[in-house]
């Protein structure tokens, strides 16, 4: 139907006008655009983006919660396996058990350390360990000891230490008072004592 | 029809107000395009997800129905075996009191083991402390009784010493394993004889001490139902990284005839809590362990 419109001047069409000739081929145009979108969406989409597995055609929604169901029942299975299959079920017993495995054992914990302190300056003796505490339960390492035979150099050795100590056992580390002291016989050392978080 | 309505529409509105509702419309229209692309754009993305999870479906779909195979025979089998093992835990692992007799006499049996091998010059008196509240599993609560001493030892008695402890508590070959060991051999059975989780199953129950006096029969038992390499591997592979090496030495010792005899196996379960060392001059090590031993809290 041709819209009864006042003959504009060809110099300047008013916006009001422009707006008028143009708005239902607008709407016509994105009315058909949204229609054949929507068409595809329904209709032929789905064709396309089904997967065929074991003669079922799903959907990529269907098949994460497929996967995502079987993923569950399997370890509902794995769990009632383990169930059966071995033979102490007593919670608390393996739990204690469980919570025993956890635990890093002093003896790895006491190699780790002496292998840092051999490593950390060149002479193999300067840091020297003279006790290490362990407590499970709170997993903190209490180090005593003392760096020596390094000259004015054993606060600096002393820091090298710690830094490669903390770097190792992870976690915070307390950190030790700086002081270097002068004893006859060993000459410059640094006594420290320190606690590791693992 | 549609272009009926809409000549009919025009004419029933005001030309600004059927022009301002065609615009309005068709920016709406537009808009629900737009949205309706990008679904488009993201479902054809997706594509490159899907075809790698539809592969995957056939696999987990023969998995859980092994698993369902495994997890009704083992259920038939449980239903009719008896729970001696269970019983043995109560009774010597865990507890309902703290036997002091069986774990003074573990300690004892071990400084003689160390002291007689020359690994070991002085042991303190053992120190028994107050029992104490101990949270194993967030709402599980235990009691425990710590024991404490100190030892002067070597650098194999200091070994010998620590690694006694992780042998204790230990009833059944399923005990010696980590709970990633035990599921290795789960998935090995999968993969090569489900139905022989059954085999593997009396594999886990069998008591250590009998596991440890001939350990040959113990395994070809369980290898009669699993004869590929990969699954002696596998075994092999887990004998060497679990306790189970670790416990058929200390059980062919000396030391492990010596807790035969004092009737001490199985130990109860000690974890050590605390430990301190310190150096005792020539090479040797000066430790202070302080042990407990658990007791149900009822």
């Amino acid at each position: 139907m041709p819209l009864s419109l006042p003959e504009p001047s060809a110099e300047c069409l008013p916006f009001g006008l422009i707006l008028q000739r143009i708005a239902l081929p607008f709407f016509l145009f994105a009315a058909v655009l949204a229609g054949l979108l929507l068409l595809s969406w329904f209709l032929i989409l789905p064709v396309y983006t089904a997967v065929d597995v074991g003669g079922a055609k799903h959907s990529v929604e269907s098949l994460r919660a497929f996967r995502a169901d079987l993923l569950s029942n399997i370890e509902t299975a794995e769990a009632d396996r383990s169930q059966y299959i071995l033979p102490v079920h007593d919670a608390a017993y393996r739990a204690l058990r469980h919570r025993r495995e956890e635990r890093t054992s002093f003896l790895s914990l006491l190699d780790n350390l002496f292998d840092i302190a051999s490593s950390v300056y060149a002479q193999p003796d300067a840091v020297h360990l003279s006790r290490v505490s362990y407590h499970a339960a709170d997993r903190t390492l209490d180090v005593d000891g003392d760096v020596r035979f390094v000259g004015p150099r054993s606060m600096t050795v002393l820091a090298e230490f710690v830094e490669a100590a903390k770097k190792h056992f992870v976690a915070e580390a307390a950190l030790p008072r700086f002081v270097r002291e002068e004893q006859e016989g060993i000459g410059p050392h640094s006594p420290f004592t320190f606690s590791l978080s693992l | 029809m549609i272009p009926a309505l809409l000549a009919s529409a025009s004419r029933a509105l005001p030309k600004h107000t059927w022009t301002v509702l065609l615009c309005v419309s068709g920016v709406c229209l537009l808009l629900l395009s737009i949205a309706l692309m990008l679904a488009h754009a993201a479902a054809f993305h997706d594509m490159q997800e899907a075809l790698p999870l539809a592969a995957r479906i056939p696999s987990l779909e023969t998995r859980l129905a092994v698993l369902s195979e495994q997890v009704e025979l083992s259920e038939l089998h449980a239903a009719m075996s008896t729970r001696s093992a269970e019983e043995k835990v109560h009774l010597y692992v865990l507890p309902d009191n703290v036997d002091l007799t069986r774990v003074l006499g573990f300690l004892e049996v071990l400084r003689d083991h160390v002291k007689v091998k020359k690994m070991l010059t002085t042991m303190s008196g053992i120190d028994v402390g107050e029992e104490v509240p101990v949270v194993v599993d967030g709402n599980t609560t235990l009691r425990a009784v710590p024991f404490t001493f100190s030892a002067t030892v070597n650098d194999e008695g200091l070994h010998d010493l620590l690694e006694t402890f992780a042998l204790t508590g230990i009833s059944t070959i399923s005990d010696a394993l980590t709970e990633e060991q035990y599921t290795e051999l789960f998935r090995a059975t999968e993969a090569e004889n489900p139905a022989g989780i059954l085999a593997l199953e009396r594999f886990l129950s069998t008591d250590f001490l009998i596991y440890t006096k001939d350990q040959r029969a113990t395994e070809e038992t369980l290898l009669k139902s699993f004869s590929s390499q990969e699954f002696r591997e596998t075994l092999e592979t887990i004998k060497q990284s679990s306790l189970l090496s670790k416990g058929v030495q200390m059980m062919e010792s000396e030391f492990g005839t010596a807790l035969g005899k004092n009737r001490l196996w199985p130990l109860p379960l000690l974890t050590v809590e605390d430990s301190a060392w310190s150096e005792s001059g020539d090479g040797w090590h000066h430790v202070t362990l302080t042990v407990f031993a658990y007791a149900y809290a009822r």
